[in-house]
């Protein structure tokens, strides 16, 4: 298929895309969903080829020939693996046969416990602690330099009053249900400002990077246009 | 009804039930499973007891059978639940109160209203053949009810048959979208003006050298600029087409670098759609490569491995087990790339679109990284996060965000790639008789290129000799950095028995070389423990060595990090000294050929003192830059438009509820 060809197809998709400017309306949206049903079904076709080629594939071919092992495991650790992996998945397969769902149930749960695992020993090595770290980590030259300083404090008091809006835990108060002390709600509405004003950021950089696709595309329908 | 009801005393009236003293314990306070009704046709087991004289209901409700004809759930709670008053606690007599008290103006309005429940029934949906809803239909006194509400409005009366339906089916264009249509038209307006004309360039291009206070970027730069020949680097690609318009940029600036440097970028993603996108990206390369006579090859020049699933699983498996990644391709063949762990290659650089994707990389393979860094690029959205982990983990170096810094790197490799131009135009080379015609066509800020250092790392053109390849085949092929055939293979012709100082790298872990004595400057290389360096100078007080390295070029090491020694040159050479050191003045170029083992592909290393056809960085470096500039205005004028679109809605909507209130305070 020859550049031109491509370019075509794309011209012709991103105008498509496009159309849903005009609104969700029977003719228009049509060209939009038509689009749209295009990319979804390749990418799922194509994430099935990748996984298929990438990790089934070597798997099969390795289980096949002893010589060619490619995991560290060896051989037959391969097998293993691989069988394990393939009762996992018929095990998925059962899940529409009420007799058998809790077979489902169960490799459900070892992936999903799995998974946390992962998740929760990452998050405490990889993002509590250093943010613990980085948190209480004076500067060298913090007198020296006073924007140092002016970050510090700002990261300090940020990170505390942040965390003391997600303080849950009040004295009890029969009138009104929950009751917090003037410096707790002090806290608590520093903390809030924080959090708004970083969500804000977030927002606005998440514009920006909308703009930025934005005129990449049409910088694309004018080269291809004129 | 206000009979006490006694779970202890309570019996079992039905013989099937197991009696009480069955379920010991707190157990008999618990309910009892509700028997399940039987399926017809469905055959019994025989060990089950079956009930012939009673319906299969729920226990609850055949208990209140004798009492009630048509048993209900309002009379199973007033069989069931009522208790004497005087038995509740305080609390519990005061919530009474109260909810009886909050209930009867409810009751009373309920009462008041005629056909509630015929005027809260659904209305009835009518269907065309085939399932699709065409219409609502309307009951007789919900009919009366609109006519009612018409009236009180003071809305136009329409005839019987037309309010009994109301149209559901959308129109084929309606008016709510006009302000939509306007807002979205005078956006793509102003972000497409500055592609027609440069009079609507607003804006200030973003700097052509990373700014001072921003160390992260800089010394990302250096350290891709530093990589030699036989380094390995792991580029991520986490982002998709979603964000190829902001992230394609830098990825492709990445992948230019590092191939310009002769280096050869191992791609991985934990995103399917992000391996197709990898292999668009190395095509664009390609066209640029194509024309001096060879192009980038899958398995020479670059890799693409496989698939990573799973999220944070995938992930950890790539840290954990990178031998295996590694050792198969995104379409299942063999690679032949042997590595022990991720610390052998020279770089870790990710590219994420997401700041989830910032945060599993950070979580799950920075922690595992000991030697090599983490160098981080990210979109616009995901940069808040981004820029947290990059300043508060030492693993991670960065960071390049969006579209305006991949300008900015840009123009940083540019400035390289007109030295190197230039001096071998100087000398007349071959290279760059080609190339000066497409200089020209860049834009190109000629202050800014005056105002400029020169290039950093790469090596000036006038050491290069002409090309003589002298094939030397190494003895191990194996790719890690601190075996790189360059330390086996490097001549010694310099060698003598004069005596110099140098500083071996003691420390355990990796020691950063910075552009000066401090560490607030720019890091330019990083060298492992037993590394050697030419000693040029030392500070005031001693605590920082002036050394030579490998490019030609000198940086800094902390005292502290490193022990001084007196060698002769014959046994620094002969020593673990740093490869390249030893060749102050001269640059050494490695090629890399490929053979077929037992099905494996593996790297034979030749040395040469030249570049090779094909090697010159610059045709690798040039890019197509035409409409960066008009983009970068476009995301100008776009962030304009939309703050000021938002401004005025706000202003608009403010202004309408100013006049609201004050209609609504002349009716008063």
């Amino acid at each position: 298929m020859t550049e031109q060809t491509i370019g075509l197809i794309s011209f012709v998709l991103t105008l498509m895309v496009f159309s849903y400017v005009l609104g969700d309306l029977p003719l228009i949206g049509a060209l939009y969903r038509t689009a749209i049903y295009i990319f979804v079904g390749m990418t799922a076709a194509f994430t099935l080829v990748v996984s298929y080629e990438g990790l089934i594939l070597p798997y099969l071919q390795d289980i096949q020939n002893t010589e060619t092992s490619w995991t560290t495991l060896g051989y037959q650790a391969d097998i293993y693996i691989f069988f394990t992996a393939l009762l996992f998945g018929l095990l998925l397969l059962l899940k529409p046969i009420r007799a058998f769902t809790w077979l489902t149930n169960s490799a459900f749960a070892v992936v999903i416990v799995v998974g946390a695992a992962v998740a929760l020993a990452g998050a405490l090595a990889g993002t509590l602690f250093p943010l613990l770290r980085a948190t209480v980590t004076i500067p060298e030259n913090l007198t020296a330099d006073f924007s140092a300083l002016v970050d510090t404090l700002t990261v300090f008091i940020g990170t505390m009053t942040g965390l003391f809006y997600f303080q849950y835990q009040a004295r009890a108060n029969s009138e009104f249900g929950e009751e917090h002390s003037r410096l707790t709600r002090a806290f608590r509405h520093t903390g809030k400002v924080f959090i708004v004003t970083a969500l804000g950021a977030i927002y606005a950089s998440a514009i920006l990077t909308s703009l930025t696709i934005l005129s990449e595309r049409i910088s694309f329908l004018f080269q291809f246009g004129f | 009804m206000s009979e006490e009801f006694n779970w202890l005393d309570y019996a079992e009236p039905d013989e099937e039930a197991p009696a009480p003293s069955a379920r010991p314990g707190l157990r008999r306070f618990l309910p009892r499973r509700p028997t399940l009704p039987s399926l017809p046709g469905r055959p019994r087991l025989p060990s089950l007891p079956s009930i012939p004289s009673l319906p299969r209901l729920p226990r609850l409700r055949r208990r209140a059978q004798p009492a009630l004809d048509k048993p209900s759930a309002a009379d199973l709670l007033s069989v069931h639940e009522e208790r004497p008053l005087d038995e509740l606690d305080d609390r519990l007599q005061s919530l009474r109160e109260r909810a009886v008290a909050s209930s009867q103006p409810e009751a009373e309005a309920r009462q008041a209203l005629y056909d509630v429940d015929e005027l809260l029934a659904a209305p009835e949906i009518l269907r065309k053949p085939g399932g699709v809803i065409s219409a609502a239909a309307l009951s007789k006194a919900q009919r009366q009810q609109v006519e009612l509400l018409k009236d009180i409005v003071g809305a136009p009366q329409a005839g019987d048959a037309s309010v009994s339906r109301i149209r559901l089916s959308p129109p084929l264009f309606s008016l709510s979208a006009i302000p939509r249509i306007i807002g979205t038209a005078v956006l793509l307006l102003m972000a497409s003006l500055p592609f027609v004309s440069s009079d609507f360039a607003e804006g200030e291009l973003p700097p052509s050298e990373f700014h001072e206070d921003r160390h992260g970027p800089t010394t990302l730069y250096n350290l891709l600029d530093n990589l030699t020949p036989a380094d390995y680097v792991l580029v991520a690609f986490e982002y998709g087409p979603t964000a190829a318009g902001e992230l394609d940029a830098i990825a492709e600036l990445f992948l230019r670098h590092i191939v310009a440097q002769r280096a050869v970028p191992l791609i991985v993603s934990s995103n399917p759609i992000a391996i197709a996108h990898a292999q668009n990206i190395i095509s664009r390369v390609n066209r640029s490569v194509a024309f001096s006579g060879e192009s980038l090859r899958h398995g020479r020049d670059y890799f693409i491995l496989r698939y990573l699933p799973g999220g944070p699983l995938g992930l950890r498996e790539l840290s954990e087990n990178f031998a295996d990644v590694a050792r198969v391709s995104y379409k299942g063949t063999l690679t032949g790339l042997q590595f022990d762990s991720l610390d052998d290659v020279t770089y870790v650089v990710m590219i994420a679109e997401r700041a989830e994707d910032m945060r599993n990389w950070a979580e799950q393979v920075a922690p595992q990284l000991d030697r090599t860094p983490l160098l981080a690029a990210s979109g616009y959205a995901a940069a808040p996060l981004a820029q947290v982990y990059a300043d508060s983990m030492d693993e991670i170096v960065g960071l390049v965000v969006g579209y305006r810094d991949a300008y900015t790197y840009a123009e940083m490799l540019e400035a390289n790639f007109a030295e190197l131009l230039r001096d071998a135009s100087e000398l007349g080379s071959g290279s760059a008789e080609a190339s000066p015609a497409k200089i020209d066509e860049q834009p190109r800020n000629e202050a800014a290129q005056a105002e400029r250092p020169l290039a950093t790392a790469v090596p000036p053109a006038s050491a290069i000799p002409p090309p003589a390849v002298a094939p030397l085949p190494t003895t191990t092929p194996r790719p890690p950095n601190t075996e790189t055939p360059t330390e086996t293979a490097l001549p010694t012709a310099t060698a003598t028995q004069q005596m110099i100082s140098v500083v071996e790298v003691t420390s355990p872990r990796q020691v950063r070389i910075r552009r000066g004595p401090t560490t607030a400057d720019d890091i330019l290389q990083l060298a492992q423990a037993g590394d050697m360096f030419q000693i040029i100078a030392t500070n005031g007080d001693g605590s920082w060595y002036n050394i030579a390295l490998s490019n030609g070029l000198d940086g800094w090491i902390a005292g502290i990090l490193v022990e001084e020694k007196a060698l002769s040159m014959a046994e620094f050479l002969g020593g673990g000294g740093e490869a390249s050191a030893r060749l102050s003045d001269e640059r050494v170029y490695l090629r890399r050929e490929w053979s077929l083992s037992l099905g494996k592909n593996r790297p034979r290393y030749y040395q040469s003192n030249a570049p090779i056809t094909g090697d010159i960085p610059e045709y690798v470096l040039m890019r197509d830059r035409s409409a960066e500039v008009p983009r970068l205005r476009a995301m100008t004028l776009g962030t304009l438009t939309t703050v000021v679109t938002i401004a005025l809605g706000n202003v608009i909507f403010a202004l309408s509820a100013l006049r609201r209130r004050q209609r609504n305070g002349e009716r008063k």
